[in-house]
């Protein structure tokens, strides 16, 4: 996973959690809350229902009262016209009442004749609720709801009743009425669905916010991504630019010094050994001077010679690799002497090839840099070249007596190599962990190339 | 040129096909020296060395595998008897010295006419030393300012082995040389770090990073 898509899933991911707990606690929420109402809404209809049916019953006691308060337990004519009251009361469309005897036979149904003077002690509605023994039960206890299914004398459909039921102790009776409440639980079904299609709206609106957010995420990463890219192709040019003038430039030297030296020498070989054969082939050829030019050929050989070390020296130094580090800056210190006049002083380190390969020609090419600028720019007579070791980090210092810089106003104009040279050497040593150190006074400059801890033996060979 | 006694057997130690073929043809032409053998890497003349016992050998500095600066320091140690002769394109003078260092008896630039190779041939052949012109004048100007040089690979690899704690005679099998040659170079290195003791030693490589703490 690169760092594009990590960036992109840390700015994603908390979001969609964060919604999602937000859609769930809403949701949550709103539905215990709904499930509250509801509940209430239901207890409070079911009481007013409650509350007509005691009502109703209060109603009909009264009506019997004058017969069967003065009435003995035997008393068959005081039932009877108990039971003519009985039937005749109604109210409502399916308001009635109704009348067992304590072991469960019928003795009024004005609503459903035939089931009188028939024992429903077992009755069970669809849900198995044993509804006649559940009245006469509550009857007994002195009064009670119960709640069962029953068909609606109106429509004949099976509802919700609800009904009270209170004793008529004196004769083992059981007088009940009911109200069917099919409305009230179609009124709360209907509630429930209103309050289902609330939360639906919410998180449909929620999942709105969600992708609308995670589009702009996704859209303002493409953007910075794009334009960062477009920054990174820039400075990507720039920097191929510059290799490849570089790189012509040495191709250039190399072909110069090829050109110029060696096979101007070559030539001159050619033309030595041409001298010879002509010299051998004339019959009266002296010897002596077919002698000299051959001579002359091979001291011509040992100056080709000479140029290719030359050459190849300066294109890599293989004393780098032979002798390691300090060997190689000793080499390049007394060549530089040689070639300036500027006196070197040099100390090392006593170890060689800790540093791997490319360090060890990183620390090179710092100080071929510094003293080419030293060469160039300072004017200085003195140069200290220290290569130290301590505690696993490596320096590298070149410190001269001359005129010194600006470090902040290189004049890159007038020579383009120098700021160029140093901002190579920064790139080179960063590349290792490490850094360049810069001080310039008039007094001179002092140039530090740094590499960090760990740099020692990491892939070099002891 | 035939000088009376036996015939000087050479081994070649070069990477180049061209330099072999030429140098062995070069020699040949003269009675009392015999190539015995040729070795394309430092290893593969040591090899070559341990078989057929010449008497000098011819080494080049840039080989792949183990150059032949690292090479005559083996050598040095491994075959006194044989004696080496640097064969190099290399004119610095930290080429030079340190193939003096190292146990070299002689250095020549390959660019010398071959009459001085064979010269210099029979010169360390009899126990002497010899630098070809160009090298003798390069050594001279530096000699003055010539102090004692850094550790070689060798005494820095014993110097790694003995402050990892290790016995010299531990030292002596690990790189199948006598305990002898560890205590010489024990002592070198004391001389040129300036260190009495071995744990001065330990101290030493770790804090130059040599040995991590």
């Amino acid at each position: 996973m690169n760092l594009k898509q990590k960036v992109l899933l840390l700015a994603t991911v908390p979001l969609i959690l964060a919604i999602s707990a937000i859609s769930f606690l809403v949701t949550y929420q709103a539905q215990s809350l709904a499930k509250e109402e509801i509940a209430a809404f239901e207890r409070n209809m079911l009481n007013a229902k409650k509350l007509e049916l005691l009502n109703y019953l209060s109603l009909a006691q009264t009506s019997i009262g004058h017969i069967y308060d003065p009435a003995n337990a035997d008393n068959q004519n005081a039932k009877e016209q108990v039971k003519e009251i009985l039937k005749t009361l109604t109210y409502g469309t399916d308001g009635y009442f109704f009348v067992y005897d304590f072991e469960g036979t019928n003795l009024v149904h004005p609503k459903q004749p035939e089931l009188i003077g028939k024992n429903w002690w077992e009755l069970e509605d669809t849900t198995g609720n044993l509804v006649i023994q559940n009245l006469i039960s509550r009857a007994r206890d002195g009064g009670g709801f119960h709640r069962y299914l029953w068909g609606k004398p109106s429509s004949g459909e099976i509802a919700d009743k609800i009904s009270y039921a209170v004793p008529l102790d004196k004769w083992n009776w059981m007088l009940g009425t009911g109200l069917y409440i099919d409305d009230v639980i179609s009124q709360v079904e209907a509630f429930e669905l209103e309050v289902q299609d609330r939360i639906w709206q919410t998180s449909i609106i929620i999942l709105i916010i969600t992708f609308t957010s995670l589009g702009v995420v996704f859209f303002t990463g493409i953007a910075i991504n794009l334009h960062e890219r477009r920054l990174a192709d820039v400075k990507l040019k720039e920097l191929t630019q510059r290799i490849i003038e570089t790189q012509e430039e040495e191709r250039g030297r190399v072909a110069r010094e090829l050109h110029d030296g060696i096979s101007q020498i070559l030539v001159s070989i050619k033309y030595a050994h041409e001298m010879a054969l002509n010299k051998a082939q004339q019959a009266e050829g002296d010897t002596e001077e077919v002698a000299k030019a051959i001579d002359k050929g091979a001291n011509a050989l040992n100056i080709a010679i000479n140029e290719v070390r030359r050459i190849s020296r300066d294109l890599r130094p293989s004393i780098l690799d032979d002798l390691g580090l300090s060997p190689a800056l000793e080499s390049l210190a007394h060549e530089f002497s040689e070639r300036t006049d500027i006196k070197v002083k040099i100390s090392t380190v006593t170890f060689k090839n800790l540093l791997p390969k490319d360090a060890k020609t990183t620390l090179y090419r710092v100080a071929q840099e510094a003293l080419t600028n030293i060469e160039r720019h300072s004017n200085a007579d003195r140069v200290n070249l220290v290569l130290s070791a301590s505690k696993g980090i490596v320096t590298l210092s070149i410190i001269d007596n001359g005129a010194g810089f600006d470090i902040h106003h290189l004049n890159i104009k007038k020579d383009p190599l120098a700021g160029i040279g140093l901002r190579n050497m920064q790139e080179r040593l960063e590349h290792h962990g490490g850094e360049l150190e810069i001080t310039s006074s008039p007094k001179g400059t002092t140039i530090m190339a740094i590499l960090p801890k760990g740099i020692l033996r990491s892939g070099g060979e002891a | 040129m035939l000088r009376g006694g036996s015939i000087i057997r050479i081994l070649l130690a070069d990477d180049h096909p061209l330099v072999r073929d030429g140098l062995r043809s070069c020699l040949e032409m003269y009675n009392n020296l015999e190539v015995i053998g040729e070795a394309k890497t430092g290893s593969e003349a040591l090899e070559k060395a341990a078989e057929l016992k010449p008497d000098v050998v011819l080494m080049d500095i840039n080989m792949p595998e183990l150059n032949g600066l690292d090479a005559t320091e083996i050598f040095a140690e491994k075959h006194p008897e044989i004696k080496l002769l640097i064969l190099s394109m290399h004119n610095n003078r930290e080429y030079i010295s340190s193939a003096l260092r190292y146990g070299a008896r002689g250095y020549v630039l390959k660019d010398v006419p071959s009459q001085e190779v064979v010269a210099a041939i029979e010169a360390v052949h009899m126990g002497g030393t010899y630098f070809s012109s160009g090298v003798s004048k390069i050594l001279m100007a530096y000699q003055d300012s010539d102090v004692e040089g850094p550790l070689t690979t060798r005494e820095q690899t014993i110097l790694l082995l003995l402050a990892e704690g290790n016995s010299n005679k531990h030292v002596a099998a690990e790189l199948d040389i006598s305990v002898r040659t560890v205590e010489t170079h024990r002592k070198n290195i004391k001389r040129k770090l300036d260190i009495s003791s071995t744990a001065g030693l330990t101290r030493y490589a770790i804090e130059n990073g040599l040995l991590s703490s």
